[in-house]
């Protein structure tokens, strides 16, 4: 089984890898980035998997173009203030961070699962939380041979795919696990849900949305924090 | 100690031999109700639950809300739990399988009292993960009795049982071998079959399990790896309907047992024959066991083991829950919101096939309790003027999910500060507060024990 990894971690460390998880677990193995790329262009990848990883979050109501610009001008605020306060060890001033997906990653994975998921897994993590966005199956897109292979991976072989998420963050010396996965796929992950308490995984709530305010003080932002939820996912979390 | 005699056939009765005080003491168990012997009472499965006592305490709690002055919470949804129903059936338990040890199923209802109770009562614990494992040794529990039974772990999972001491656990395949050599290489192993669970309602072996035609190779790798390998086990899956699968497991974990004295493993001592067992038909699939134990490992060699979960706490507890709001869709047709749901105690519903019952408890100022035919989900002909309301269900989520029931019918009209009560809600029913769209989900349990209060 290969897992290709891309982590970015903040402040701006970057590390490609590919992870291995052979017969004895998991090898991590750094490759150099290509050197068809300038730095500059480097970062901007990075940024990019940042902003695509974050937009997850975006209601489906709010997710046209025009609220997507809006949100990089958001993310690239938070993030100044998140490396300001790493740098300066002051404490983030936030109410909506009780939600864990609301805070920015310090770091940031793409997983390529090719035996099992057809797209690629944004994830991000804090110091105990790898949250993994499954990627959506019931898309419009696909032929309807490829949706049935993508549901029989999901349903079929959740044991592996899951065992492998489990280990690299456990490799990356986190503590939860928290799967985030897309409602209109709930169907397909029966399987999972009906054996969660068995595999020692919880369902968690979502945020309560009446309880959320708005951050951006100086209103020069078009975006706010209520374009942005987790409504659309169930969330189930597992011990690493 | 208590063996089992009894003829190869499935057969109406069965001999229970007691050797305890080293004399035989024969008790004869008919299929149809299980006497009495002079020491303990024993109760006929399937039995009434202990309703005088469960009513009593339903009612104190609900008379002590003031609805006008009550505090933040009061009204929350609340638990009954019967201790001395765990009693009972752990009597039941040793008069069906006396020579099966059962390990509870943690996650099946990790409430402390229950697991004090058990733990008194001399069962041991299966735990899926790290916090269950932390919870029933903080109960000072000998990691002996515990069994790690999580059919998906990580490496970490095999690292915490290294170092909480917890040496049973479980495999299916070859990669967990080689984790379990690594980092826990002194574990007691059980190999973990396949099993035909068509008819279950929670099947596990499509997920979980090797397949006998795969068992050579995994034998093949604890020899090369020297790993302890001391039993079997399988699980035929939760809600089973068609036992003949548990017979079949036993039959197919006695070809295990033959194989590796064929390979020349140390002969296996242990046989794990899962959970899965249900209130309803603990009595049948007992007796299936018993039979395919009889059968295929006659003699006191093996010990045997079991994973029961849902058996011993399902109908122990009763839930009972506040109608919180209602929105009239017309005459004879309401959507009620209780508080609680699939995010709070109910989460049995998504994740458990259940389908609880909500039977009316408290309406118009009157306790309805004991008329269980308050509500149906089948409506006949004839039933339409005696339930003449037609209801939906919902946890006080705005979630689509956050669903108790699409269709019931009731006999009263409910109306917004009402309660229903739930029975048989103990299996996976989760007792975390959880705060959910403003709704604190948290639930107190009462507890009773109808075998003390009735003394």
């Amino acid at each position: 089984m290969i897992i290709i990894m891309i982590i970015v971690i903040l402040p701006f460390m970057f590390i490609l890898s590919i992870i291995i998880i052979s017969k004895i677990g998991a090898r991590d193995t750094a490759i150099q980035l290509s050197s068809n790329y300038s730095e500059n262009e480097m970062i901007e990848f990075f940024w990019d998997i940042i902003l695509l990883t974050e937009s997850k979050f975006i209601l489906p109501f709010y997710s046209n173009s025009r609220n997507f610009k809006s949100l990089q001008k958001l993310i690239v605020k938070n993030i100044g203030n998140l490396l300001n306060s790493l740098i300066h060890e002051r404490k983030l001033n936030s109410s909506n961070l009780n939600y864990h997906w609301r805070k920015l990653g310090t770091r940031y994975t793409l997983v390529y699962l090719p035996l099992f998921f057809k797209d690629l897994i944004w994830c991000k993590s804090d110091s105990i939380y790898f949250h993994v966005i499954l990627p959506q199956v019931n898309e419009i897109d696909d032929s309807s041979t490829t949706q049935l292979e993508k549901k029989k991976a999901l349903t079929q072989n959740s044991k592996e795919w899951l065992l492998a998420l489990l280990e690299l963050a456990e490799s990356l010396n986190l503590t939860m696990l928290r799967l985030y996965i897309n409602r209109t796929d709930i169907d397909n992950i029966s399987t999972l849900l009906r054996n969660l308490n068995w595999i020692g995984g919880k369902l968690v709530p979502n945020e309560d949305r009446s309880n959320i305010q708005s951050n951006d003080n100086d209103n020069c932002n078009e975006f706010n924090e209520f374009m942005l939820g987790d409504e659309h996912f169930v969330i189930i979390e597992f011990e690493c | 100690m208590a063996s089992v005699k009894l003829d190869h056939s499935l057969g109406s009765s069965i001999t229970l031999v007691d050797f305890d005080n080293g004399s035989a003491k024969d008790m004869v168990v008919d299929s149809d109700s299980i006497v009495n012997n002079s020491n303990t009472k024993s109760y006929k499965l399937p039995y009434e639950p202990a309703h005088e006592f469960i009513f009593n305490s339903l009612k104190k709690r609900i008379e002590s809300i003031n609805e006008d002055t009550c505090a933040p919470g009061e009204e929350n949804s609340f638990f009954v739990c019967d201790l001395g129903e765990l009693e009972k059936l752990y009597k039941n338990w040793k008069l069906e399988l006396p020579n099966v040890q059962p390990f509870y199923a943690v996650k099946c209802n990790p409430n402390e009292k229950i697991l004090q109770t058990l733990d008194q009562l001399g069962i041991n614990f299966d735990c899926a993960s790290k916090s269950e494992i932390d919870k029933v040794l903080s109960m000072n529990v000998d990691p002996e009795r515990i069994i790690y039974a999580n059919p998906c772990k990580a490496s970490s999972f095999i690292r915490y049982a290294q170092t909480k001491n917890v040496l049973k656990s479980t495999f299916d395949n070859v990669e967990e071998l080689h984790k379990i050599k690594k980092f826990h290489p002194n574990s007691e192993l059980f190999i973990r079959i396949a099993t035909d669970d068509s008819t279950a309602q929670c099947r596990l072996s499509t997920k979980y399990g090797c397949e006998l035609s795969d068992v050579e190779n995994l034998l093949q790798a604890v020899k090369d790896l020297d790993l302890n390998l001391v039993g079997v086990a399988f699980h035929v899956g939760s809600g089973a309907s068609d036992f003949t699968s548990l017979y079949q497991a036993v039959k197919d974990s006695r070809y295990v047992f033959d194989k590796c004295i064929e390979m020349g493993l140390p002969e296996l001592k242990i046989l794990d024959i899962g959970g899965g067992f249900q209130f309803e038909s603990f009595h049948e699939s007992s007796k299936v066991v018993r039979v395919a134990l009889e059968e295929y490992f006659p003699g006191d060699k093996v010990k045997f083991m079991a994973e029961p979960g849902r058996y011993f706490v399902s109908t122990a507890l009763t839930l009972a829950s506040n109608v919180i709001a209602k929105r009239t869709i017309s005459n004879n047709e309401a959507m009620l919101y209780i508080n609680d749901g699939v995010y709070g105690n109910m989460n049995c519903i998504l994740f458990d096939h259940q389908e609880p019952i909500p039977r009316i408890l408290y309406h118009n100022n009157e306790f309805h309790y004991y008329d269980f035919e308050s509500s149906t989900n089948m409506l006949k002909k004839n039933d339409v003027s005696k339930y003449p309301q037609k209801v939906s269900i919902w946890g006080p989520t705005c979630d689509g999910l956050d669903c108790i029931t699409k269709e019931y019918y009731l006999k009263h009209d409910l109306e917004v500060g009402d309660w229903f009560y739930f029975p048989n809600l103990g299996a996976y029913t989760s007792t975390a507060a959880t705060p959910f769209n403003g709704f604190q989900q948290h639930s107190d349990t009462l507890y009773i024990n109808s075998l003390k209060d009735a003394l």
